[in-house]
């Protein structure tokens, strides 16, 4: 299956437990997720989510002077994004467990 | 190799496709992102945009992300809402200029149509409000309710009707079909309550301009006799009224006979010297119809007709003379020839109706 189509209902909260683990600016998420294995993720896509995500209160973001090139807009976790990344988490592993249930193999009946 | 020159023209391309977005949106989207290109651009040799799209195609990820709307719904808001809503509607409305053309004009007919399309869910709702008024009550009705249920049963008909066309592209089909009944039906109706609306109007406009009685009327009453008074107080006889015009001051045709307490009586009028009956010389005798023919009876109704006998006898009592600024009649010009006022026949002197009772 198309892992973009899966992405779009998990991105805010793969976004945010990245986060939880350390600030970090936008392309900086974007290649965590991916080292993460989450291959197909774009970088617009990480963008907005960030975006959406401070606009709801979830993230802070400051920025970081560079001495080299333009400067970097780091994100972190409010407490309010810490809450809503454990409500998250616990339907995303609630939905995991019942996608598993659904998807294993079918077992032979003695 | 990607060069910071890239990376900058990259991210102002970016910026332009989100241009309709307030400053600071603009700021939260792509702030950062020419540090992020920058870096991103030099892990590799590939040509910027191959690794992260066009620009439009990424400025629409970012919005799509970030849950921004897209810049044309949000280049006119009037456009959005029927967008989201009313879907059948508006596929019909498309539907229907589309097939007539695809000019520029066909598009903003259509989209103008579109805009519409909740004034039309509101209209739809009276006209189902004044069908059913009349069904349950049959009463005559006007546009809008008089009570207080009568505004209940309509704007529960406004909410449902809007319900209906905003729910319209997720409703069933069988909803959809029974809508679209109800639409047509609506149309069909629309005139005959429009019609019912505007009935109130038409109804006091006839009355206003139709002819009202015929012959003199005061006030709306008919006027059947005339009392004339000398400056002196004391009665007058004979006297001949025209209307400037010299369109003789004649009582209606249908004044002149009276039904009361089963007595028949008519008024008479004065003849002229040529024998014409003068319908405008007051006050006209009355006479009871006998049979035969009226006016050449010799009026003796007095003691059976005592209401009208009753009038004649306050005529002959006098009135308060009038202090009259000038006796003298004022200088009148020369009438033009031709008019009654000067040609009016000499009358037949008619002695004061006979129906008088002595004073006292």
């Amino acid at each position: 299956m198309d892992q973009t189509q899966l992405l779009k209902g998990v991105l805010d909260v793969a976004v945010l437990a990245v986060l939880a683990r350390e600030d970090g600016y936008g392309y900086d998420v974007v290649r965590r997720l991916r080292n993460a294995g989450l291959h197909d993720v774009g970088d617009a896509s990480v963008y907005g989510t960030l975006r959406r995500l401070y606009s709801a209160g979830a993230l802070t973001s400051y920025v970081v002077p560079s001495d080299e090139g333009p400067h970097r807009k780091y994100y972190g976790m409010t407490p309010s994004g810490t809450t809503m990344l454990e409500q998250q988490g616990k339907s995303w592993r609630s939905f995991a467990e019942t996608m598993q249930h659904l998807l294993r193999p079918t077992e032979v009946r003695a | 190799m990607t060069t910071r020159a890239d990376v900058t023209s990259y991210v102002a391309a970016v910026r332009a496709e989100l241009a309709d977005l307030e400053p600071d949106v603009i700021e939260e989207l792509t702030g950062g992102l020419e540090a992020d290109l920058t870096e991103l651009a030099a892990e590799s040799d590939t040509a910027l945009a191959d690794r992260v799209g066009a620009p439009d195609a990424y400025a629409a990820e970012l919005r799509a992300a970030a849950g921004l709307e897209s810049p044309h719904s949000r280049r006119s808001p009037l456009r959005a809402v029927p967008r989201r809503t009313g879907a059948n509607l508006r596929e019909a409305v498309e539907s229907a200029t589309r097939s007539l053309g695809s000019h520029r004009s066909w598009a903003q007919l259509r989209e103008f149509l579109v805009v519409l399309i909740p004034a039309w869910w509101v209209l739809r709702a009276w006209v189902a409000y004044v069908l059913v008024e009349r069904l349950f009550t049959g009463e005559p009705y006007g546009a809008l309710p008089a009570g207080l249920e009568g505004w209940l049963v309509l704007v529960a008909l406004v909410v449902l009707s809007v319900q209906l066309g905003r729910e319209s592209d997720r409703s069933p089909r069988w909803l959809g079909r029974a809508v679209l009944v109800g639409n047509l039906a609506a149309l069909v109706a629309l005139p005959v309550a429009a019609n019912e609306l505007f009935d109130g109007v038409y109804t006091d406009f006839a009355y206003a301009s139709e002819p009202t009685h015929p012959g003199l009327v005061l006030d709306g009453s008919p006027v059947t006799n005339i009392y004339a008074y000398g400056a002196d107080g004391e009665p007058i006889y004979g006297v001949q009224l025209f209307t400037s015009d010299g369109v003789p001051l004649a009582i209606g045709e249908f004044d002149r006979f009276e039904h009361e307490r089963r007595v028949e009586r008519v008024l008479t009028p004065a003849l002229d010297s040529k024998g014409h009956q003068r319908w405008n010389v007051f006050p006209l005798g009355t006479a009871r119809m006998a049979g035969g023919q009226p006016g050449t009876e010799p009026p003796d109704a007095a003691p059976r007709v005592p209401d009208w006998a009753e009038s004649l006898r306050w005529f002959a009592q006098p009135r308060e003379p009038l202090v009259l600024a000038t006796t003298a009649p004022p200088e009148t010009p020369a009438p033009p020839s031709g008019l009654p006022t000067t040609s009016a026949p000499a009358l037949v002197p008619t002695p004061p109706p006979a129906t008088t009772p002595p004073p006292g």
